[in-house]
């Protein structure tokens, strides 16, 4: 291989090129090789919101027993975390459980009207908002008012004997519960 | 090459727009005298290794936040929740050991086979700047995680700056941005590593590599340093297949190491832990040993003026060795007083490692600190409590006033927050923030009870509380800010 100077090794490589070619298409070869398998890791961790865990939607509304006997729609504070990669926002939210039959999961309302977001109370038997004069019926159907809807219902369900509930928000406005982002 | 190949297809037009055989013919056939061997991989080594720090640097990016209130947890969260972000990370923190390792390797190659002779004085300068660059890649990233090693081994570190007769305070002043380390210490360490020092790197790697290609191949040791004389063989295919061998060596290494002994993060930097015992990383040790021993009047002698004479006559070493000899047996001052050096060097890392194994009150501690960074890699990632308005916390419980947490209380029942936001934050209906700075509360309460015309348009209803609870209610918005 040692050649005398420059220009020969040229002359040489010319003669050579098989050889040469052959040798560069197999370290060509070695290099995306081992170049794939150093991208996994990358690859892995460029893609990892696609695989990442959804956090825990649910909200804990309460144990069951606080629910079992209603006679009218219970008001209930709820704690609703977001979790936004590194950081986690707590938000105070408020939901109506619905009275329901023994051993069901009872319908679960969000307090935001779906006129223009303010919070529904319930009084004298009935959901009213203070805003604008929705009125909404016990099971929060609509009753009376500009509101284009009924109240919205949330996803509920009991876990360990836990009301649980799923709080989303919803655009405000249109007739039909369209979740909002 | 004189006989050009017409190329076809579309190799053809890409070599007809592009010059791929002439480049080709320029990175790859390079000569070198006397052929390829294993001595002269560390220079590419360290250029692959180089970047990699770049590619895991960059993946490292993708979520770090350089602040003191996010830095710990963002380096937390990739080392404990993202897909192979622990892997990554370990990657670049072993790099930068590995980077140090090759460094050292390369520049006693340099010197054992002289090869900074025949006019390649610029070429080792360059050099010589780039293992500075290096040196402060390492000391800058090493206070981006924020954990209590960070903390401390900066403090020192830039304590040390502060030593510098005359201008070191100010120096230190201005390294962090301020009298303590900080927000304003990461955003400057953060500049320098990511942007600053990197980009003054790839300009000394493109001088360097071009003075050792103006100079070519120095070769072997018995070799003349110009001209050598001896038969040459291109770089292409037998050197860069040592090179490359090397390389994946060095990568399979550093990732058996991620993979096996990952990097860990270690609990959040607490400034007032007392008890900690900073320690630096093992390249910095030894001068960290060698300032303990100059105190008071004689700081300037070993701290400032011994320093820089060996640096100076390291830096003009091709200067002051200027024989045609190569063999270093011939050149003994040079050669013998860099190995003094770097003996001296390992001498001070063996002192400081046996100090702090000889004192126990010194081995227990740096033991407990070792075990808390264990301890915290176990535990699960705990996200960080987010700021700003949407958040009920912060605010509502600086306050231990009951008044104001039975208020608040009431302001959540009563749906205060569907109109006024959060904590008072503001939504469809005016912020209630800093209300106690525009009335008082007999007006507040007042407005409450008897709502302005104004207020009742915009959807306010009077407050139906009780007397009680009412001055509960006001004495939480009154603590509203």
């Amino acid at each position: 291989m040692i050649q005398t100077n420059e220009t020969a090794a040229h002359e040489h490589a010319h003669t050579e090129t098989p050889r040469r070619s052959f040798l560069g298409w197999l370290l060509g070869l070695g290099t995306l090789g081992t170049g794939a398998v150093l991208s996994i890791p990358i690859v892995r961790y460029l893609l990892s919101p696609l695989s990442a865990k959804q956090p825990n939607l649910w909200s804990d509304v309460g144990p069951m027993d606080h629910f079992q006997n209603l006679t009218a729609p219970k008001a209930q504070n709820i704690t609703v975390v977001r979790r936004d990669g590194w950081q986690e926002s707590r938000i105070q939210q408020m939901v109506y459980v619905l009275p329901s039959a023994p051993g069901d999961t009872p319908r679960v309302l969000s307090s935001i009207c779906p006129h223009l977001g303010c919070s529904v109370s319930w009084s004298d038997g009935l959901f009213r908002c203070p805003c604008h004069g929705g009125v909404f019926s016990p099971r929060g159907e609509l009753k009376d008012g500009p509101p284009r809807r009924s109240m919205d219902s949330l996803q509920a369900r009991i876990m360990q004997g836990r009301l649980q509930v799923k709080f989303e928000y919803f655009r405000p406005l249109l007739p039909n519960k369209v979740i909002l982002g | 090459m004189n006989n050009k190949k017409q190329h076809a297809g579309f190799y053809g037009w890409l070599e007809r727009r592009i010059g791929i055989d002439q480049m080709m013919h320029e990175a790859l056939d390079e000569p070198i005298p006397g052929g390829a061997r294993l001595a002269y991989v560390f220079g590419s080594g360290l250029l692959f290794l180089f970047l990699s720090q770049v590619i895991t640097g960059l993946a490292l990016a993708l979520y770090y936040v350089p602040s003191t209130d996010h830095a710990h947890t963002t380096v937390a969260y990739i080392s404990k929740v993202v897909a192979a972000g622990e892997f990554l990370r370990s990657l670049h923190a072993y790099g930068s050991s590995a980077i140090i390792v090759v460094l050292l390797l390369h520049v006693l190659q340099t010197v054992f086979y002289g090869s900074y002779k025949g006019r390649r004085e610029l070429l080792w300068i360059s050099g010589c700047v780039l293992a500075t660059l290096m040196f402060a890649m390492a000391f800058t990233g090493y206070l981006l995680p924020w954990d209590q090693k960070a903390y401390f081994a900066t403090a020192v570190g830039t304590n040390i700056v502060g030593e510098v007769p005359g201008i070191g305070g100010k120096l230190e002043l201005l390294m962090r941005g301020g009298p303590a380390l900080g927000t304003l210490t990461i955003s400057r360490f953060f500049v320098a590593h990511v942007l600053l020092i990197p980009g003054m790197i790839f300009a000394f790697v493109a001088l360097h590599v071009f003075f050792f290609r103006k100079a070519g191949a120095a070769g072997p040791i018995s070799a003349k340093p110009r001209n050598s004389g001896l038969p040459t063989t291109p770089f292409y295919p037998g050197q860069v297949i040592i090179d490359m061998a090397f390389a994946l060596a060095l990568i399979a290494v550093l990732s058996l190491l991620a993979h096996f002994f990952p990097f860990p993060v270690g609990p959040r930097a607490n400034p007032a832990d007392s008890t900690y015992l900073p320690r630096p990383e093992w390249y910095y040790i030894p001068v960290f040993q060698w300032l303990k021993y100059w105190e008071g009047s004689r700081a300037f002698l070993g701290v400032v003026l011994i320093p820089a004479v060996i640096v100076l006559l390291f830096v003009l070493l091709p200067f002051l060795d200027r024989g045609a000899e190569r063999r270093p047996w011939r050149r003994p001052i040079p050669v013998g007083g860099v190995v003094i050096v770097l003996l001296g060097l390992a001498g001070l890392g063996w002192a400081s490692h046996s100090q702090d194994t000889k004192d126990p009150s010194i081995a227990s501690q740096l033991h407990r600190q070792d075990e808390a960074v264990v301890q915290y890699m176990k535990q699960p990632f705990k996200p960080e409590e987010s700021g700003g308005g949407a958040t009920a916390t912060g605010e509502a419980k600086e306050s231990a006033n009951p008044m104001v947490q039975a208020g608040e209380k009431l302001y959540q029942d009563n749906l205060c927050s569907a109109c006024h936001g959060v904590a008072g934050k503001g939504g469809i209906a005016a912020p209630l923030s800093g209300i106690g700075s525009r009335m008082s509360s007999q007006q507040l309460q007042t407005l409450l009870t008897n709502p302005t015309p104004k207020m009742t348009g915009g959807g306010m209803p009077p407050v139906p509380l009780k007397d009680g609870q009412l001055k509960q209610l006001v004495a939480y918005l009154m603590s509203l800010k």
